[in-house]
């Protein structure tokens, strides 16, 4: 019940469209029902005998005229108000999730995969509007049709109107039937389909291991043994499936004739006029149609509700706790950081970080290590405020980072991450994302100073081109550098660099390598290092392992210690 | 593409035919109608009802049986013709080079299987059961009519007329517009996937109220977009009931005055104005064909593409390897020139080299320099421009790419497995190795351990794509494979990505030692994986930069040498 009042409350903002629209809704099913009946009417003023009055026909058909035009007109208007606002309120919807998405917290974006989060946003949304709109308008015009249509049969006579009324609903028990048996069938079909579209991408991703092995006819033999499986179950799917439609036309055509027969008896003893049968013929036809589409529409809305969950679920999802009202709006402009006693873990039940401290002068260099799976990134989600520590202090110039407003707070840090994030657009347009008021002569300038100018003047449209979402016209190592330049751009006391460059040969890590150098300059740099220059110059060691600091110290110090440290470095 | 219904040619003629004897029957059944009221009501004839009803009856079970009939032929053609087309599909990949397969992309190779051919199937399921159903019922409503009263058919032709142009107008005038929208959610949907996968370094950048406004833009263009088009297309449905309904009126109104002159009776009014309610529901279902055929016309596009590529793998040449002599290489390059596509840059220029039994060569350069291509040309997934590749001492081109890759046990960058258990894929390399093979070969890739630590050992299930292991695990067990395979030459390239530094050079130290039994080729990027091969070919975008042992090439090359230094080593 909740559920249906928070979908009715989405159509609130369009309260008048929606209103509206049920008005447009009686007035179309009201003319749709209302014309069998007239136009029966119609047929019984003609006279055979040549008596009647022509004109009361034409007068009445001129009314009727009317009537049609009002119903296809309201019919129009019903359609366009659905149409409205279905869209809009699929893009409300989009823009309430995707607002709430910018705001949650990270650990929801490291704990649901990706095309999760997507279809939500993309398909459920698509069902939800379609279902309301198309489903919901299908039912209320369908319900309303029944009963305009029950009543008019009633007016013109009982009985016949008691044959439809009963013959009908057993033709949608059949079908109701008919499907229950197919369902098995297209459960089966629906079953091998996954299998055989998991075979074909397996194989198709594999097609160089599959050749190197010889393997061809083995898979392809693999494919048409699922194929063939995949066969009879669709076959019988689909026959079961489609015998739905002819059986329901064979009780509809049972019923038409019933009518023909019951009325043209009724007639000859003078119950029933010719006008009156015709009337009946189309409500017989008329009748089982919404009663044939329950099935469907209800399926729909059913899939509209269970998307609404889904949806639901990620819209009243609790955002990141807002900033403190009195929280400082300004970024740091000094760069020191101090930990004291900073303990901090993911989940409750598995602490990672205890009592950490440490205290970064302006200008140092932090340089963070240990082995792959160590939680060298765990620094980085404290520091940005991705994740909120649990307990102790971690302080920026000597305010604790939750005293800062998030803006501020990562205003203070230039970033460069081992995942090359690009968008699709310019490459200048990519290079100010950090700096929106930069002008493309900064772009240029920090392109330069990254060592990405020569590359971009090769590409096509120079700084105008268009980067592909995936990166594609550009090799790893150059979206690495123009991430660099793109931090360069950002005036930040602070970095955050992740010195890792997987995919990317040795000669280009050396280039990289000095463009790295140019960004750390005069700024307090936490590095996840890679390379063992920037240990041993580092201000500060933090050797990491299952998720807390285990040592820290200078390379000297630490070497001196013996410990975790040496051992990786001795390696 | 018509190659494929062949098959069907019985089901595709026989199955619209049953449907036609359906539909004849249910076009007399207004005729019928007008018996009953004409001969029976009219006339006073009791008799006359009653027997005219029982035809409707018969009429209405003979209609119902021969669209089973019809029901048959149509899942059994439709859903064969489906899965011939997948199985030649799945076929006609083998014959897609690698670089083509690339292109296309494995995800949409996937769904051209699946997704497409299953709308080919619906579609073609529809051509038998209503591609003749609905535009007969249409036609033949008009021609019951013209017998029925020649003059007023002529109103008939015009309404449908007008109704067709109409529909057919708004069809094709929606069809570009909804395609535009798809456009836009596609792109909308572009957005939203980069906001998630970039969503730290948009934090970091604080642009988060930027995406949001930019995300707004993207879904209102979508709103305004989708809606006209939806709104569009929803005018046929009132525009056509509209029409007709006047034709109703036209009917009714014309027919009354010639009733009064006696040229017409009642009862045959009553059936023209329920030929023209069958020639609307006709125009409905044939609306809907039309969308759906424009879907299947795309479909078939889409698998058509596939079908119609001009295959880039060679299939022909002698199924024999030509026996090996002591004095000629095993391999031997030539002058070997190769392009991607025509008129781009070469990937490999000019590269010659002899590789003999009982030798270990070196592949090294930076990414794109044309290492892995060297590997796949050896393996015939290409053809080269200019010069020649000899095995044996015969040319590549005389020899099927089947008998080619028999020469080679290749370990690729890729790492990939397939689903099944451990031994089943090991046995990809030898399928009549015994267990003691196996495990012979997974000591040597290093992977013993981790095998017998696994609950099911050999008969551990793999996952599609191998997912249930680490990379590193991957890699040993793609080595293993490798090493059952018992061909002339061992092709490593990039095998050792994934291992740590003690397994890489364990691993290492065993591939060395095959030299006894095999010719190695390793590809690597890094030096310490070559210092023990016999020669060493120095790649430097797509040239041999230098040719020699790891010592020589140290002392005359400078690509290697920076290399080598950017590993900190030799200088």
């Amino acid at each position: 019940m909740n559920r249906i009042r928070r979908l009715l409350l989405l159509f609130f903002p369009q309260r008048r469209t929606a209103a509206a629209l049920s008005v447009t809704a009686v007035v179309t099913a009201t003319a749709a029902t209302a014309s069998p009946f007239l136009a029966g009417f119609a047929v019984d003023l003609i006279r055979d005998d040549g008596s009647g009055d022509l004109s009361a026909l034409f007068g009445f058909l001129a009314v009727l005229a009317v009537v049609y035009t009002v119903s296809a007109l309201s019919r129009r208007i019903l359609s366009v108000l659905a149409i409205r606002l279905s869209f809009r309120t699929g893009k409300h919807l989009r823009d309430r999730a995707f607002e709430r998405l910018q705001h949650l917290p990270l650990s929801f974006f490291d704990r649901t995969p990706r095309g999760e989060i997507l279809s939500r946003l993309t398909n459920d949304i698509d069902i939800l509007t379609d279902g309301l709109s198309q489903g919901a308008v299908q039912l209320s015009g369908g319900i309303l049709t029944l009963i305009g249509s029950l009543i008019f049969m009633l007016i013109l006579n009982p009985v016949v109107a008691l044959v439809i009324a009963v013959m009908t609903p057993i033709s949608v028990l059949i079908a109701a039937f008919i499907t229950s048996r197919s369902q098995r069938q297209f459960r089966e079909q629906a079953l091998y389909t996954g299998r055989l579209s998991a075979l074909t991408e397996e194989a198709v991703s594999g097609m160089k291991t599959i050749k190197q092995f010889g393997r061809e006819e083995k898979t392809a033999e693999r494919f048409r043994n699922l194929n063939r499986k995949l066969y009879f179950c669709g076959r019988d799917a689909q026959f079961y499936g489609s015998l739905t439609n002819p059986t329901t036309r064979l009780v509809n055509n049972t019923a038409y004739a019933a009518v023909a027969v019951v009325g043209g008896l009724l007639a000859l003893r003078g119950g029933l006029s010719v006008g009156q049968i015709a009337g009946f013929l189309t409500y017989a036809v008329q009748f089982a149609k919404p009663i044939n589409e329950m099935t469907a529409v209800l399926y729909q809305l059913q899939a509209a509700g269970t998307a609404a969950e889904r949806i639901f679920e990620l819209i009243d999802r609790p955002p990141q706790p807002p900033d403190a009202c009195g929280a400082r709006r300004l970024p740091a402009s000094e760069g020191a950081v101090r930990a004291e006693n900073v303990s901090f873990a993911y989940t409750p039940d598995k602490p990672l970080i205890r009592n950490l401290n440490f205290s970064v002068k302006p200008g140092q260099v932090t340089a963070v290590v240990g082995p792959t799976g160590a939680g060298k990134t765990t620094l980085i989600n404290l520091l940005m405020r991705f994740y909120e520590i649990d307990s102790g202090k971690l302080s920026l110039d000597g305010v604790a980072l939750g005293g800062y407003r998030r803006p501020a707070l990562r205003s203070s840090f230039s970033m460069v991450l081992q995942e090359t994030w690009l968008f699709k657009g310019t490459v200048t347009e990519n290079l100010v994302y950090g700096r929106p008021d930069a002008t493309a002569a900064d772009a240029e300038e920090a392109a330069r100073l990254a060592g990405a100018d020569e590359f971009i003047r090769k590409l096509p449209h120079g700084y105008n081109s268009l980067i592909e979402e995936d990166g594609g016209n550009l090799s790893q190592g150059e979206r690495q550098i123009l991430t660099v330049a793109r931090a360069l751009l950002k005036p930040a006391p602070l970095l955050i660099l992740d010195e890792a460059t997987s995919n990317v040969d040795t000669r280009t890590e050396l280039k990289i390598q000095e463009a790295f150098l140019r960004l750390m300059k005069n700024k307090t740099c936490f590095v996840i290092a890679h390379r063992l220059s920037t240990v041993r110059n580092a201000d500060l060691i933090l050797v990491m392992d299952n998720g807390d600091v285990v040592e820290q110290g200078t390379h000297s110090e630490l070497l001196a210690k013996n410990g975790l440290y040496a051992r990786l470095y001795r390696r | 593409m018509l190659r494929f219904f062949a098959p069907y040619k019985k089901e595709f003629i026989l199955g619209p035919l049953f449907k036609l004897a359906e539909a004849v029957l249910e076009l007399m059944l207004p005729t019928v109608t007008a018996f009953i009221i004409d001969r029976g009501i009219i006339a006073g004839d009791r008799g006359e009802v009653l027997k005219w009803g029982a035809v409707m009856l018969i009429f209405a079970v003979t209609g119902w049986t021969a669209a089973i009939v019809c029901q048959f032929f149509a899942s059994r053609a439709s859903q064969g013709l489906g899965t011939d087309l997948r199985n030649s599909l799945f076929e006609k990949f083998f014959s897609l080079s690698e670089r083509q397969r690339r292109r296309f992309g494995s995800d949409s190779l996937t769904n051209r299987v699946i997704v497409d051919v299953n709308q080919i199937q619906t579609g073609a399921a529809m051509v038998i059961r209503l591609l003749i159903r609905a535009p007969f019922l249409c036609i033949g409503g008009i021609v019951m009519a013209a017998i029925l009263n020649p003059p007023l058919s002529l109103l008939f032709i015009l309404l449908t007329g007008a109704t067709a142009a109409v529909s057919a107008a708004i069809f094709f005038k929606s069809v570009p517009m909804s395609r535009k929208a798809q456009n836009l959610l596609d792109s909308l949907t572009v957005k939203l996937r980069q906001n998630l996968s970039g969503v730290r370094v948009i934090r970091a950048f604080t642009a988060e109220e930027r995406e949001i406004n930019a995300f707004r833009q993207s879904t209102a263009a979508h709103e305004k977009q989708a809606a006209a088009a939806g709104i569009l297309t929803a005018l046929t449905e009132p525009t056509t009931t509209l029409l007709l309904n006047f034709g109703i009126i036209g009917v009714i109104a014309f027919g009354g005055w010639r009733v009064r002159n006696g040229e017409m009776s009642r009862g045959e009014i009553v059936a023209l104005v329920n030929y023209f309610i069958m020639i609307l529901n006709a125009f409905v279902v044939i609306s809907n064909l039309a969308v759906l055929f424009s879907k299947t016309a795309a479909a078939a596009g889409r698998v058509k593409e596939i079908l119609n590529t001009k295959t880039e793998e060679a299939t022909d040449g002698e199924s024999a390897l030509p026996p090996e002599q002591t004095d000629t290489p095993l391999i031997e390059f030539q002058n070997v020139t190769f392009r991607y596509a025509p008129g781009t840059d070469a990937a490999l220029k000019n590269v010659s080299f002899r590789l003999f039994k009982g030798r270990m060569m070196g592949v090294i350069g930076g990414t794109g320099s044309g290492k892995t291509t060297l590997g796949d040309l050896i393996q015939r997934f290409y053809e080269i421009d200019e010069g020649r590749i000899l095995i044996n001492g015969t040319d590549i081109r005389e020899l099927s790419p089947a008998v080619v890759r028999g020469l080679t046990a290749a370990v690729s960058q890729e790492k990939t497995l397939f689903s099944g258990t451990i031994a089943e894929n090991l046995r990809w390399g030898n399928p009549n190795a015994d267990d003691a093979e196996l495990e012979a070969a997974l000591r040597a890739a290093r992977a013993e351990d981790f095998v017998k630590s696994l609950p099911a050992g050999l008969q551990t299930p793999v996952e599609r794509g191998g997912v249930n292991f680490s990379g590193g695990q991957r890699q040993r067990l793609c080595l293993a494979r490798a090493f059952l395979k018992p061909a002339p030459v061992l092709l490593l390239d990039d095998a050792f990505s994934a291992l740590d530094a003690e397994t890489g050079a364990a691993v290492r130290a065993g591939v060395e030692e095959r030299r006894q039994t095999q010719a190695v080729i390793v590809i690597s990027q890094r030096t310490e994986n070559l210092r023990r091969a016999d020669f060493i070919l120095t790649l430097e975008n797509g040239s041999v930069a230098g040719a020699g042992t790891h010592e020589s090439l140290l002392k005359t090359c400078t690509v290697y040498r920076e290399i080598a230094a950017s590993q900190g080593e030799g200088s």
